[in-house]
């Protein structure tokens, strides 16, 4: 008879929770410099400090200022980020990695790291002191360390990948298909009830991987 | 202050089932879990404009069930199986692991400890608000106003995980943190935004 082959690959990787409203950036390069060098004396207020453009100061004083507190990259075309910034060798590409792309660099050690990108199908509309905003999206970063599938033929929707959230769960993770992480994480497919709405319903459409990052051991520590 | 005991859909528990039979070797899970030993419990999303107009969770939409997995060595794992386009639709999602799936089921024994819980009963639910940065466990009361909260870690904008608040408490300190999503969401610049995450 003939038995299944799992194959399992779990990096050991802790991922620290984000220690402000918009530091997954920050604990994202942290948290990956720790796994690649277990010596590492980055801090979360240390990345957000040396990464932020222009200077927001010293972010371990004032964490919680708009300058620190804010949205920021792992890396970009112009070199910023946390990855950089932690000198993890990085490269990005659009979109979600295919999966025996991504069950290659587990196997090599790497961990991948995602940008998520939440749409919402009817702009938000805030109003603040008088002003009407509409916010169309907001991003977030998360790490995959590790996989499993039990077939001959790993597709997104047989392989389960093990995701390492900084706002999610401290120091857990969660696992899912693939397919489940690249198009549908923490949108559950997608209502949220809004009576505003014409037909009742503030559809999240949207909430989709839109960058893989590639990362590799530290460089000139 | 008893929790109701709330049992998930069959379709959901099922899921579950057979989700626990995979985790171990040998035959699969025959027995349905007991209510203590899943403590199923819904999942609700809530809309950013209800918090913003201050109308509350009344149209929090219900996702998800979880259901409390522990094995033999003591891992402990919530497990997510989200309702589908069709009510009786059910789907395995995601299944979380860590100290936060042993501390939900240690939570409810602190619960009944609490004082300002004891003249109602509340149904256990989970209330996951993503662009807000909130998590929380929701005790839904029979009326919304009585409901109370507890965050989970991590926790920004006023909140302190493991504390318990009241409705208005929470939700003053929720419009406080769609106050704070908005000024994140202002663009710096038009360069490379789309690679900005928080």
């Amino acid at each position: 008879m003939a038995t299944k082959k799992v194959k399992k690959n779990v990096l050991d990787f802790t991922m620290q929770p984000q220690q402000q409203f918009a530091w997954c950036w920050t604990a994202v390069g942290t948290s990956c410099a720790h796994f690649y060098d277990p010596e590492s004396q980055w801090t979360q207020c240390k990345v957000a400090s040396a990464s932020i453009e222009p200077s927001p100061g010293n972010c371990c004083d004032d964490p919680e200022s708009l300058a620190c507190d804010t949205p920021w990259y792992l890396i970009t075309t112009n070199n910023q980020g946390s990855f950089v910034t932690t000198h993890i060798p990085s490269s990005f590409v659009i979109g979600a990695l295919p999966v025996h792309k991504l069950m290659a660099e587990i196997d090599q050690g790497r961990l991948v790291a995602f940008k998520l990108e939440i749409t919402l199908e009817h702009v938000l509309d805030f109003n603040i002191d008088g002003h009407e905003i509409k916010i169309p999206k907001f991003g977030h970063f998360v790490v995959i360390a590790g996989y499993e599938s039990s077939m001959a033929s790993p597709n997104d929707q047989n392989v389960m990948v093990y995701v390492h959230d900084p706002f999610s769960l401290e120091k857990g993770y969660s696992t899912m298909t693939y397919e489940v992480f690249q198009t549908n994480y923490k949108c559950h497919g997608g209502v949220v009830a809004d009576a505003n709405s014409t037909n009742g319903i503030d559809s999240v459409t949207g909430c989709i991987v839109t960058h893989s990052f590639f990362t590799s051991p530290l460089q000139n520590t | 202050m008893p929790i109701k005991e709330v049992f998930a859909p069959g379709q959901s528990a099922e899921l579950f089932k057979n989700w626990s039979s995979k985790q171990k070797k040998g035959r699969p899970r025959k027995r349905p879990h007991a209510y203590e030993e899943s403590i199923p419990h819904k999942v609700f999303h809530a809309g950013l404009n209800d918090i913003i107009s201050g109308k509350g969770l009344e149209n929090a939409q219900l996702v998800a069930w979880r259901h409390l997995h522990a094995d033999a060595k003591g891992n402990h794992a919530l497990v997510e199986i989200k309702i589908g386009e069709k009510e009786d639709e059910h789907v395995l999602q995601e299944a979380h692991f860590g100290p936060m799936a042993l501390e939900h089921k240690l939570l409810l024994s602190k619960l009944k400890e609490l004082e300002k819980l004891k003249n109602e009963d509340f149904e256990l639910a989970y209330l996951r608000i993503f662009a807000l940065r909130i998590n929380t466990i929701w005790l839904r009361a029979d009326q919304r106003e009585n409901d109370f909260f507890i965050p989970i870690a991590p926790c920004f904008n006023g909140f302190v995980a493991g504390e318990l608040y009241s409705s208005p408490d929470f939700l003053k300190l929720a419009q406080g943190a769609a106050q704070r999503f908005y000024q994140n969401s202002q663009p710096r610049s038009l360069e490379d935004d789309d690679l900005k995450g928080g």
